[in-house]
Formats: structure tokens, C-alpha cells, sequence
């Protein structure tokens, strides 16, 4: 089954190295034969947990930052392809309570 | 465009063409310039002036007051580190000091091999992820001096 994975890429995720993240994915999801689809959508606004990515899951994206390419050969082992538990796992994203007290209009141009 | 001799007019044109129909290209000339030579030389103010029908005064007022433009020819790789509150609040000072001994030179200089352009920046809007450095034009946060040491080992790594 594919998992879609979010990373953003947005000037600021991309200053802390979200497209050196998305290639880890892309690099680390071959070697062990897991179908991943990468989505590179805009930031969420969490600036202090970026590159900040996100797992969609039948309930809902689990978000995981701040994460470096080191971080993602251990996030497979840690199965966060199922939303698995792991020190940098921030839980599902829309109960993040910086986003859950925001009502939030966004353009479709983000990918979200 | 080659600096090495003076810039004749036409030189001038060729890769500016495309912008000499727009209203006001002023800006916008000087952008490529700077893009194709990496500063503006003194030398084509003139120039620019003639073509546009200002005067000098006009065209060396543009220049002269946006400190993005340079007069004179930078060294192979451009550091420009933010020195604006955001950035201070979170260890700008102290990431400055240690690239000024890294690259051996100042705020506002180019060292003997013309490897290496140190500048000064104030506000690269990305406050929230401080402190933050422009490295051959690519923005990069939460700048620490390791992370510089890296940048600057391997500079190819983001040009």
C-alpha cells in the first residue's frame, strides 16, 4: 500500500533542509521496498518543529519534527508509515494545540 | 559581459533587451547586471544613464542606496548574515564572530583569494527560524557554527 508523506517546501522549511529530508524519504523508502508518495505542500506554520512532515492516516496525518535526514532511517524502524511512536512524533497534527485553537483558511495552491 | 574591459553600450543591451520596453527599468536593469557580473561597475553607470535618458546623479542615487548592489567584483562565494533583533535575540553576534575567524576577514570584506564575501543583513524574513544566513543566494535557519563550518567545506553541496 502507498503512504502519502507530506514534507513541506516552503523558504523556511526549505532553510532548515526539507528537501534534504524528502530525498532521505525517497532514498530510505527504495532500500527497504516501501511505496511511499511524497507531497511537498506548504508549512503548517509550526516553524519551531520544522521540517515538520506529515503521515496520512485513515484518522487523520500524524506529524513528526523536527526531523533531519539522520532521523529517517529510524522513523521506518519506528513504523511511522502506521503513525508509530517515536521521540520526535508530535501526534496527530489537527490536535497540535497551537493549530487546534486556529481557524485556518488556506489556499489550494498549498498542497494541503 | 566581460569586466575586464570597459562596457560598451551594446554590451549593455544584449542581455538587458528584454527589459529596455518596460516602464521604469532602472531596478531592474541593475538586478541583471549584478545576476551576469556579480556587482555593478562603475563604469556603466553612464551608460545606463544615457540609455534610460537619466542622469547620473539619478542612476548612482539607485545604486548607491540599496546596499544589495556592489561596486566592485565579490569573491567566488557570498555570505550574508542577518544582524537584525530576531536573529541577535537568538546568538547572531556570537555565529557573526565565529564566521568572521572562519573566513579570516570582516563584515563588508572579500578575503586575499577572493574565495569568500562576508556581508552584513538586517531582516532575511525568517525570524522564526533565527539565526539565519544567505549562502550564494540559498536561505538557510537555525544557523549554528557547525552547520556553517559545514556550508562553508562544502559550498557545491547548494549552488
Amino acid at each position: 500500500m502507498t503512504t502519502t508523506i507530506f514534507v513541506p517546501r516552503d523558504s523556511a522549511a526549505l532553510s532548515v533542509g526539507a528537501d534534504q529530508v524528502a530525498a532521505a524519504f525517497v532514498t530510505e523508502a527504495a532500500r527497504l521496498g516501501k511505496e511511499i508518495k511524497i507531497v511537498r505542500n506548504g508549512s503548517r506554520g509550526l516553524f519551531w518543529l520544522e521540517p515538520m512532515i506529515e503521515v496520512a492516516m485513515p484518522k487523520g496525518r500524524i506529524a513528526y519534527g523536527p526531523i533531519t535526514p539522520d532521523d529517517v532511517a529510524s522513523l521506518f524502524v519506528a513504523n511511522f508509515l502506521n503513525g508509530g511512536a517515536h521521540p520526535l512524533c508530535r501526534g496527530f497534527t489537527e490536535e497540535i494545540p497551537y493549530l487546534k485553537k486556529q481557524e485556518r483558511l488556506t489556499f489550494a495552491g498549498g498542497n494541503y | 559581459m566581460d569586466t575586464s574591459k570597459s562596457i560598451s553600450a551594446d554590451e549593455l543591451r544584449t542581455p538587458c533587451v528584454d527589459l529596455l520596453t518596460q516602464p521604469g527599468p532602472l531596478l531592474l536593469i541593475l538586478h541583471r547586471v549584478q545576476e551576469k557580473l556579480g556587482f555593478v561597475p562603475p563604469s556603466l553607470v553612464p551608460i545606463i544613464a544615457k540609455e534610460l535618458n537619466l542622469s547620473r546623479a539619478e542612476v548612482h542615487g539607485v545604486v548607491s542606496f540599496y546596499h544589495d548592489f556592489r561596486d566592485h567584483k565579490p569573491g567566488k562565494h557570498v555570505v550574508k548574515v542577518c544582524q537584525a533583533e530576531a536573529c541577535q535575540a537568538m546568538g547572531a553576534e556570537r555565529l557573526t564572530e565565529h564566521i568572521q575567524s572562519r573566513l579570516g576577514i570582516d563584515l563588508h570584506s572579500t578575503d586575499k583569494n577572493d574565495n569568500f564575501t562576508l556581508e552584513p543583513t538586517y531582516c532575511l524574513g525568517n525570524c522564526a527560524l533565527s539565526p539565519a544566513i544567505m549562502f550564494n543566494g540559498a536561505l538557510f535557519g537555525r544557523v549554528t557554527p557547525l552547520r556553517f563550518d559545514q556550508l562553508a567545506q562544502e559550498p557545491a553541496e547548494i549552488e
